[in-house]
C-alpha cells in the first residue's frame, strides 16, 4: 500500500487544515491499509483497494467543514464505510465502493428509516448533506 | 468440544451470537456498528446459537472462529433470533464440524442499502459482551 501511504502523505492542496478532518483522513488512511488484504474480517473479506480508498478520501475532502466528522469502517465486500451516530435509533451508515459507488440507510427515531444508493461525482448529493443534519437535529 | 444441537429448527426467542473480530466494529458506547451484521459472500451471515452452551462454552466456541481464521476475538453481539425474522430474513441451522451450533442468517435482499437498513435494526438490538480476560 505504498501509493496509500503517499496519498495519505502528499498534502493535497485542498485537504482541510481542521483537527477534526486531518483525523478523519488518518482514520480512512489506517483503515485501509488494515483491510488491504482478502480475509481480513476472518470470513473471506474482499480487500479494500486503493481505488476504494481514493473514493473515500474524495468524499471525505468534499463534505462541508461544517458537518460532522464520523466513524470510519469497512465492509466484507471491501467498501469503506462511513457512520454519523448519535445514538442506535439515530444514525446513518454510508458505504462508498471504488467507484463512487455510494449505498446508504439512516435511522432517524423509532420508527423512520431512509435508503439510497448514488454515485459520488464531485460533491456530496444533498440528500446525504439533509440526512447528516437529521441524525443530529434536536 | 462443545455440546451441540444439530438441524433442530431456530426458535423466534433463541439468542444468537455473532462474534466480534475486528475492534472498530464497537462504538465507544459499548454499542455496535452495522458493519459486522452485513452478509458476505453467500449473501448469508454466520452466528453461534446459545442454546445448550454455557458462557465458557460459548466464548470456546468464539475462541474457536478467531483461531481458525487467525484473528482476534474481542467479544461477541448477542441478539435473538426474533431480530432477524422480523426482517423477513430466516436463521438455518448449518452445524459445523468445529461449530455444531453454528447457524446461517439467509434470505438478505440483493439491495446494499436494504441490508444496511436491517444490518442498522439488528444492530440497535443487540447487546455487546466483551471477551472475558481468563
Amino acid at each position: 500500500m505504498e501509493e496509500l501511504r503517499d496519498l495519505r502523505l502528499g498534502g493535497e492542496p485542498s485537504l482541510p487544515r481542521k483537527d477534526e478532518r486531518d483525523r478523519l483522513f488518518q482514520a480512512l488512511a489506517s483503515q485501509a491499509e488494515d483491510c488491504a488484504n482478502e480475509g481480513w474480517d476472518g470470513h473471506g473479506a474482499m480487500p479494500v483497494t486503493l481505488e476504494t480508498y481514493r473514493a473515500a478520501y474524495r468524499f471525505a475532502e468534499s463534505l462541508p467543514a461544517s458537518a460532522p466528522s464520523p466513524s470510519v469502517g469497512a465492509e466484507p465486500d471491501g467498501h469503506l464505510t462511513l457512520e454519523w451516530y448519535r445514538n442506535p435509533s439515530r444514525v446513518l451508515s454510508l458505504s462508498i465502493g471504488p467507484e463512487g459507488e455510494l449505498s446508504y440507510a439512516a435511522l432517524l427515531g423509532e420508527t423512520s428509516r431512509r435508503t439510497g444508493s448514488e454515485r459520488f461525482e464531485q460533491e456530496v448529493p444533498r440528500d446525504l448533506l439533509h440526512l447528516i443534519d437529521e441524525v443530529f437535529a434536536a | 468440544m462443545i455440546a451441540g444441537i444439530g438441524t433442530k429448527p431456530v426458535a423466534d426467542e433463541e439468542r444468537l451470537a455473532r462474534f466480534i473480530l475486528r475492534r472498530e466494529h464497537v462504538r465507544a458506547d459499548g454499542t455496535v456498528k452495522p458493519d459486522p451484521f452485513m452478509p458476505y459472500k453467500w449473501v448469508e451471515l454466520s452466528v453461534t446459537r446459545h442454546l445448550g452452551l454455557d458462557e465458557r462454552q460459548l466464548w470456546d466456541a468464539g475462541r474457536g472462529v478467531a483461531e481458525e481464521t487467525k484473528t482476534t476475538l474481542y467479544g461477541r453481539a448477542d441478539v435473538e433470533a426474533a431480530s432477524f425474522i422480523r426482517q423477513r430474513l430466516r436463521v438455518l441451522p448449518r452445524p459445523l464440524p468445529q461449530n455444531p451450533n453454528h447457524a446461517d442468517v439467509v434470505d438478505w435482499p440483493a439491495d446494499k442499502a436494504a441490508q444496511k437498513e436491517i444490518a442498522l435494526l439488528v444492530a440497535r438490538e443487540a447487546i455487546f459482551r466483551s471477551t472475558p480476560t481468563s
